[in-house]
């Protein structure tokens, strides 16, 4: 009986070559993308988790939720909490690392380097891969460095250099007492074990892990001379390994008690809580860096991927039913030599099963050929797991049958239920009520389709939004130079570049590229927490901005410049922007001017308010602009904006690269586009817009394929009707109009369920910007006229072809 | 072997009832062949539907072998049709993507019989209509009276106790027509019972018995055993 079915199935697939292949293809574009999809939320669902025993790993983090602002989260905490969380906590290992910025160097190769100084038992925490030597000891002497793969074949060209030295230069301007601004050490390190490179699903930084017991390294110095009382650092990661989810439950409640017994200085602050967190929960944490996962895309990228998988399902179940009627015989036949209508059902699903099984097989290859672009284009390294990863087979099989039972079901049912002596008597019928679902399902398919197109546009409209307004700011040909010397000969000698056209001072907070809060005074004398920003002179005109009322900063007023000394008794001029205008209580721009206000709660000192800037933030679409304060600190001003000219580009930048090693600089110089990072602020929405734009490709190229076979079969159904009216004296002209019409009905109805679902939807996504477009009435005819356009263009052959037929030859047809 | 008792058939769509079969009572005996005539819309394709299993009546009663099935669900009747009846339509019926010997298995498929006696079987019905050459063909490849034969293989490849046969020869020339008639009545004089409907009142005169029809009322249903030779002499 199998046998029977299946040479059915092949030969009836195989006479069908269109229809089967439409079917088919359809399902295996739907099918690549949704499994491209799962790999990419397994691969976001499954951060860290290749850690041996991930469970038990925890992160000692903190939260502060500032009056006024929204939640802030860190993934540091204080260094000199690792020993007493050892005595007071002894079930649990803690371990530390220390990010830092380093020179590296071993012969010609040298480069900047975030490296991490760790303690020694982090590897009784972390079960690295080791690739060359042994992890136990493999930090416990100072000096000593374990590389990534990676970064040893980078400076030693092996895998392998075990026992060799490694050099490095540092700045011991980490904020730690005794560290000294000034001194720039080189220390030389031997290499004692190479791990493997961490995969890309992980948010922890590893690549040059050194001996925290090293005598430079900032924990040794934590250690040796505990803060106390006195102040606090923030830099260090605290990790716990625990026996069991009840240790870290016990660890948890014990915090507050523990912080208070220490009397920690940082944790006496109201607003700061600490949070105990499972190192798998880290990627999709709320609201922690940008680049780290978010639990929203997750949720989109599955309703995309069903969404797909709906529409390829709708095309196979139309293209079934639509060709049901050719069955009609053999249904009539088996039935009337004793087929029961389960052997039916059992025969037409295992036959969906079928065409499911090779849109499956074709799906696995498209995707394994189309992973290395989505890798890329995520900067992941996604694997496709076939071989090595039982649940992604497992889920593989799942959907196949899922898609197969789904999609083959209605097709069943509707064909097994054929009455034999309806069928039998050799007239052509339709299914009944199978032609009212097709076109509900056809409805259902565009509108899907159209309710994309409506999101595509609308992000694609708000990306170029954001990009213009954050480039409002005059960014064009401006590189960046960090870590420079703001102070010295260096930038005066970099404006006297031919080809340079103007240079200013900053810190990293206007740029976007650090977060500085302070407290100021308002208009009632109380004091707010707002963002202090310090910048150089001739900044704020740099960027192209002008004051609406005021002045900027100008070294024709000395008074401008906060003092250097902080017992002076004048603290400088300050300008505010049209937020920090409001939230300190003035009423207009101009008022503020002139009035006096203060940076510093505990003296009270004034600074006077001479100036009001426009809002402006690099990020400025996604969050609102907040109130900023602008003030002029040359202690707190580490990054230079250079602004080139375009056709002189390549020798300016030499010049300052050479400039920077003449001025004597430890240190290669870092240096980048601000446009870059400007992209790379928005890279979230772009990567969405492209998202959103290929799997609207993808319901396209589905809705296209359901549409030819719809059509084909159609006019095929209704070549007799057709003969019948041309019979009666239809024109060609009719008769296309007819078929058109036909198509282009479902889809103007399935204007009417898309557009207040993509209203709605995109509304909603909208409203996560502080700025963002109007959903304009375009946004919404413009899909739907492509649409109607898409499936009139599909159609018009066939209905030609229908149209061409001489009535005779229609009329003879069954 | 068969009876029929008071039967009716009524179509009923939104707005319109048609009244197919209306007291219809026959008896049909074992190893009879039957032939049933009558005008296009007489309800002869009904009744010969509701013989076969394929459909039920609105009331009345049928005891097919004893049972009375008027009142069969569908697949009471799905197990009663496999056990007793085949079939032969006007347009052969033959599924596309099958060749002629798998067309002809399809009879033994439902009725559960071992696959090497399945092989036995079909290469056995398929020499009975001498197409034993054209196993491997596909239904396309033949001439019509050839698939009306395979058609008749089909039908008698489960050694059925009824064959229901509907204008057998209605697509069929003379020669070809003459052939599957032959054929027909072999299988009757080997013991099945052989209902046949049909426009033709030659063939039916091979019957041995011929029932007339006319807008659902069996016109000679009095006379259960007039002779075919005196049927056609009026």
């Amino acid at each position: 009986m199998f046998r029977n079915y299946l040479i059915t199935a092949l030969r009836n697939l195989v006479r069908n070559r269109l229809y089967a292949s439409i079917s088919i293809c359809g399902l295996a574009i739907g099918l690549a993308a949704v499994f491209l999809i799962a790999l990419f939320v397994r691969d976001d669902l499954s951060y860290d988790r290749f850690f041996p025993d991930y469970r038990n790993i925890y992160l000692l983090g903190m939260e502060a939720s500032l009056p006024g602002r929204a939640r802030l989260y860190r993934d540091s905490t204080p260094a000199e909490l690792a020993p007493l969380l050892r005595a007071d906590f002894p079930s649990a290992v803690v371990a530390r690392i220390w990010p830092q910025s380093v020179v590296v160097r071993h012969g010609d190769i040298e480069n900047n380097e975030r490296v991490q100084w760790a303690d020694a038992n982090i590897f009784d925490i972390f079960k690295f891969k080791v690739v060359a030597g042994t992890l136990a000891n493999a930090l416990t002497e100072p000096n000593s460095v374990v590389l990534t793969r990676e970064m040893a074949r980078k400076y030693f060209g092996t895998a392998d250099p075990i026992g060799e030295a490694l050099e490095l230069g540092f700045g011991a301007d980490d904020g730690t007492p005794g560290s000294d601004r000034k001194a720039f050490k080189k220390r030389l390190f031997s290499v004692t074990a190479v791990i493997e490179d961490l995969p890309s699903d992980t948010e922890m930084e590893v690549d040059i892990l050194l001996a925290g017991v090293t005598a430079d390294s900032p924990i040794a110095r934590i250690d040796a001379n505990p803060p106390g009382q006195d102040g606090f650092t923030i830099d260090s990661l605290t990790y716990l390994k625990v026996p069991g989810s009840a240790t870290a439950r016990e660890i948890r409640n014990g915090l507050p008690a523990f912080l208070k017994r220490h009397k920690s200085r940082l944790f006496a602050l109201p607003y700061l809580t600490p949070l105990l967190r499972p190192i798998a929960s880290l990627h999709l944490a709320p609201g922690v860096a940008p680049s780290r996962g978010h639990i929203q895309t997750i949720y989109a990228m599955v309703a995309l991927g069903a969404l797909i998988l709906l529409a390829a399902g709708i095309n196979f179940v139309n293209l079934m039913t639509a060709r049901a009627t050719r069955r009609a015989v053999e249904v009539g036949v088996r039935k009337t030599n004793g087929a029961a209508r389960r052997h039916l059902i059992a025969q037409f699903m295992g036959e969906a099963m079928v065409y499911v099984a090779i849109a499956v097989a074709i799906a696995t290859v498209l995707a394994w050929v189309l992973l290395p672009s989505l890798n890329s284009f995520l900067d992941r390294t996604i694997e496709l797991g076939l071989l090595t990863d039982i649940r992604s087979v497992g889920f593989l099989l799942g959907i196949s049958v899922l898609v197969g039972v789904l999609a083959g079901a209605y097709p069943a049912l509707a064909l097994s239920a054929f009455h034999p002596a309806t069928v039998l008597r050799a007239v052509t019928l339709q299914l009944s009520g199978a032609s009212l679902v097709r076109q509900c399902l056809v409805v259902l398919q565009f509108a899907l389709l159209i309710g994309l197109l409506i999101a595509t546009g609308v992000v694609y409209r708000q990306t170029h939004f954001a990009l213009t307004e954050a480039r409002r700011l005059d960014t064009d040909q401006v590189i960046l130079v960090t870590d420079a010397p703001c102070r010295g000969a260096f930038k005066d000698e970099v404006a006297d570049i031919p080809g340079v056209r103007g240079v200013a001072c900053s810190s990293g907070s206007p740029l976007g590229m650090a977060v500085s809060l302070g407290q100021v005074k308002a208009v009632d004398g109380s004091y707010i927490s707002l963002d202090t920003h310090s910048v150089g002179y001739g900044f704020l005109e740099f960027y192209g901005l002008k004051p609406l009322a005021g002045r900027f900063f100008s070294k024709d007023h000395p008074g401008d410049a906060m003092p250097e000394d902080p017992q002076a008794s004048t603290r400088g001029a300050v300008v505010l922007n049209e937020a920090a205008v409001r939230r300190l209580g003035f009423t207009s721009a101009a008022q503020a001017i002139g009035k006096s206000t203060s940076l510093d709660p505990q003296k009270g000192v004034a600074s006077e308010i001479i100036g009001v800037v426009p809002d402006f933030a690099l990020d400025a679409v996604q969050k609102a602009v907040p109130p900023i304060v602008y003030f002029v600190y040359p202690g707190l001003q580490d990054i230079i904006s250079v602004r080139i000219d375009g056709d002189r580009a390549p020798e300016a930048l030499a010049a300052i690269d050479r400039l920077w090693t003449q001025a004597g600089s430890p240190r290669p110089i870092t240096r980048s586009f601000l446009d870059q990072r400007v992209t790379a602020l928005y890279a979230d929405i772009v990567r969405q817009e492209t998202l959103l734009a290929v799997f609207s490709g993808v319901a396209l190229s589905i809705a296209i394929l359901g549409l030819i076979g719809m059509s084909a079969s159609m006019s095929e159904l209704r070549t007799k009707e057709i003969g019948v009216r041309k019979a009666m004296g239809a024109s060609r002209g009719d008769v296309v109009r007819l078929l058109l019409w036909q198509f282009a009905r479902p889809v103007v109805l399935a204007n009417l369920i898309a557009w207040p679902i993509g209203y709605c939807l995109m509304q909603q996504w909208l409203n996560g910007f502080a700025r963002h477009i109007a959903l304009g009435p375009w946004l919404f005819l413009t899909p739907s006229v492509a649409a109607i356009v898409i499936a009139t263009v599909t159609v018009w052959r066939q209905a030609l072809v229908v149209a061409n037929t001489r009535a005779v030859t229609a009329l003879r047809y069954e | 072997m068969l009876k029929l008792e008071h039967l009716t058939k009524i179509y009923r769509t939104t707005d319109v009832e048609t009244l197919a079969l209306d007291d219809v009572c026959l008896t049909i005996k074992r190893g009879e062949f039957l032939a049933i005539m009558g005008p296009s819309g007489c309800g002869k394709s009904t009744l010969l539907n509701i013989l076969g299993l394929v459909d039920s009546p609105t009331s009345g009663a049928y005891w097919f072998l004893g049972t009375d099935v008027a009142r069969c669900s569908e697949d009471e009747l799905t197990l009663h049709r496999r056990a007793g009846v085949g079939f032969v339509f006007q347009s052969f019926n033959l599924i596309d993507d099958l060749n002629v010997e798998e067309n002809v298995e399809v009879a033994l498929i439902y009725r559960h019989v071992p696959s090497d006696e399945r092989r036995r079987r079909v290469a056995a019905a398929l020499d009975k209509v001498g197409l034993a050459h054209r196993a491997r063909h596909m239904p396309q490849q033949l001439s019509g009276g050839q698939q009306q034969r395979v058609a008749v293989a089909r039908a008698l490849v489960s050694a059925p106790k009824i064959i229901l046969a509907d204008e057998p020869t209605g697509n069929l020339d003379t020669a070809n027509g003459d052939a599957v008639m032959d054929m027909l009545r072999g299988i009757n004089a080997s013991g099945t019972t052989l209902i046949m409907v049909t426009h033709s009142e030659s063939y039916a005169a091979r019957a041995d018995r011929v029932v007339r029809m006319l807008d659902g009322h069996l016109m000679d249903d009095a006379s259960e055993e007039i002779p075919a030779t005196h049927a056609i002499g009026l």
